[in-house]
């Protein structure tokens, strides 16, 4: 019937719509995230005003995909799979628009950093932000491409980043014990590191929105796998 | 052919629990933040613990609420308002889940400063407490009693707490220049006060959550406020 292939590709329109907005969100915080570091390393502060800039798509997307998510729940009463697919995509644009704050808090970190002169320790920011980035790549690819096992991987990933965070913050309460001259600097990267260690709680989130849309598993909260662990999890529709 | 007045009714009923469940789960979240600040103002241990241990509750919560939420959406098809009060819930249940998150933080952070001397400066959360404490109880009766005008001033007001929460923060990265061996101590309170204004932003969330539901408009990020009917 005409009629019905019609709602069928209005629906797919929309579905394909959605995860455009979520891939394009994606991009924009990932690169936000590069600018910011990069800012933050290289002194440019040029590189953190154009992440803050960035940021007010990031926004408007936010926005585009809940008005998406809601119209076509309305319209088309979609179920199973497709339903989880709109929801998921919800939660993964509230949490990228977060991971895009985070950036901008990073951004202008860098800048007052960059007013004043510069530290050693600042370096170490390096190794946590290719931790952060490259775990939040590859959830926001697990989530696009539907990728179960890359996605069961992100939870064990952030341990790493989170003792790497834990070591910093100690080193960094170390130096502000004796060197009182430069308080300013080691409360701006305390923040700094901060705002990375919470990227990575994201791609956390973002790992635990895929697997459900996937599985209709909600793992959140040390949430149970299925027995025998993930080797038993499946894509079902 | 279904009753239609029973179909109603059941939607109302569904819709009913949710909010009985964001109620539920909203003073929860609120008395694990107040144990939580208790503990670190009155220095009990005890406290902080049982903020800590009552947090796995807050996280049940969020989950039965999406789980709710779903098995509205998929069953009863909920159009315009119903539909909004399910998915703002959802959202509001988010922002509660973070809220006692950060509950938890700041519970962790007070044991550390419970296991050292005191620091005189910890009087000072109280009033920052305070004023997150008030947003957030005033942003759930907003959004429970679908009260815009209350939901509105909430969000056009967070500036109190922004600027106590970046004056104690000035406040305790001077103190630290001054009294180094103590920096761990001013390190903590710098977070514990970032996690209330953190919470005060949440608290914002609620509202603005509130507002979609009430009037269907989407006012984040610099969106257009609706008109308040007089």
């Amino acid at each position: 019937m005409p009629q019905n292939n019609l709602i069928i590709q209005a629906s797919e329109d929309a579905m394909a719509a959605l995860d455009r907005d979520i891939k394009r969100m994606g991009e924009i915080v990932l690169e936000s995230l590069q600018l910011a570091s990069e800012g933050l390393l290289t002194r440019n502060t040029d590189l953190c005003n154009k992440a803050i800039a960035d940021d007010e798509e990031v926004n408007l997307l936010e926005k585009k995909v809940d008005r998406t998510g809601v119209e076509i729940i309305t319209r088309f009463g979609p179920v199973a799979a497709n339903y989880r697919r709109i929801i998921a995509s919800m939660k993964v644009s509230t949490v990228l628009e977060r991971v895009g704050d985070h950036a901008v808090s990073l951004a202008r970190r860098g800048r007052k950093l960059n007013q004043r002169p510069p530290i050693p320790e600042t370096e170490h920011i390096r190794q946590l932000t290719t931790l952060a980035a490259a775990q939040l790549r590859d959830s926001i690819a697990a989530y696009c491409d539907g990728q179960l096992d890359a996605a069961l991987r992100i939870q064990a990933r952030d341990t790493d980043l989170d003792q790497a965070y834990e070591a910093f913050t100690q080193r960094i309460i170390a130096r502000m014990e004796t060197d009182s001259e430069h308080v300013k600097n080691y409360v701006d990267l305390l923040f700094a590191t901060r705002f990375i260690e919470r990227i990575g709680d994201q791609s956390v989130n973002i790992a635990e929105d895929t697997i459900y849309h996937l599985t209709a598993m909600d793992i959140r909260h040390g949430g149970a796998l299925p027995p025998g662990g993930s080797s038993q999890l499946s894509v079902i529709g | 052919m279904p009753d239609q007045r029973h179909i109603l009714s059941a939607v109302e009923e569904a819709l009913g629990r949710m909010n009985a469940l964001i109620v539920q789960m909203a003073s929860m979240a609120e008395n694990n933040l107040a144990n939580a600040i208790r503990g670190l103002l009155e220095r009990n241990e005890d406290l902080c613990n049982c903020a800590i241990a009552d947090d796995a509750e807050v996280d049940a919560l969020e989950k039965k609420i999406d789980e709710e939420g779903h098995a509205l959406i998929l069953r009863f098809s909920p159009m315009a308002r119903d539909l909004r009060r399910v998915i703002s819930s959802m959202k509001a249940s988010t922002a509660l889940e973070r809220i006692s998150d950060h509950a938890v933080s700041i519970a962790r952070r007070a044991r550390l400063l419970n296991a050292r001397e005191p620091v005189i400066e910890t009087g000072m959360i109280r009033p920052i407490y305070e004023l997150a404490a008030s947003q957030l109880k005033r942003a759930v009766d907003a959004f429970h009693h679908g009260d815009l005008a209350l939901a509105l001033r909430i969000v056009q007001n967070d500036d109190p707490l922004d600027i106590a929460h970046y004056e104690f923060i000035d406040q305790l990265t001077d103190t630290i220049a001054k009294n180094g061996p103590q920096a761990s101590d001013y390190v903590a309170l710098i977070f514990i006060t970032r996690l209330l204004e953190r919470i005060g932003d949440q608290a914002v969330n609620i509202a603005e959550d509130a507002i979609y539901l009430l009037t269907a408009t989407d006012i984040r990020h610099g969106g257009e406020l609706p008109q308040v009917k007089a």
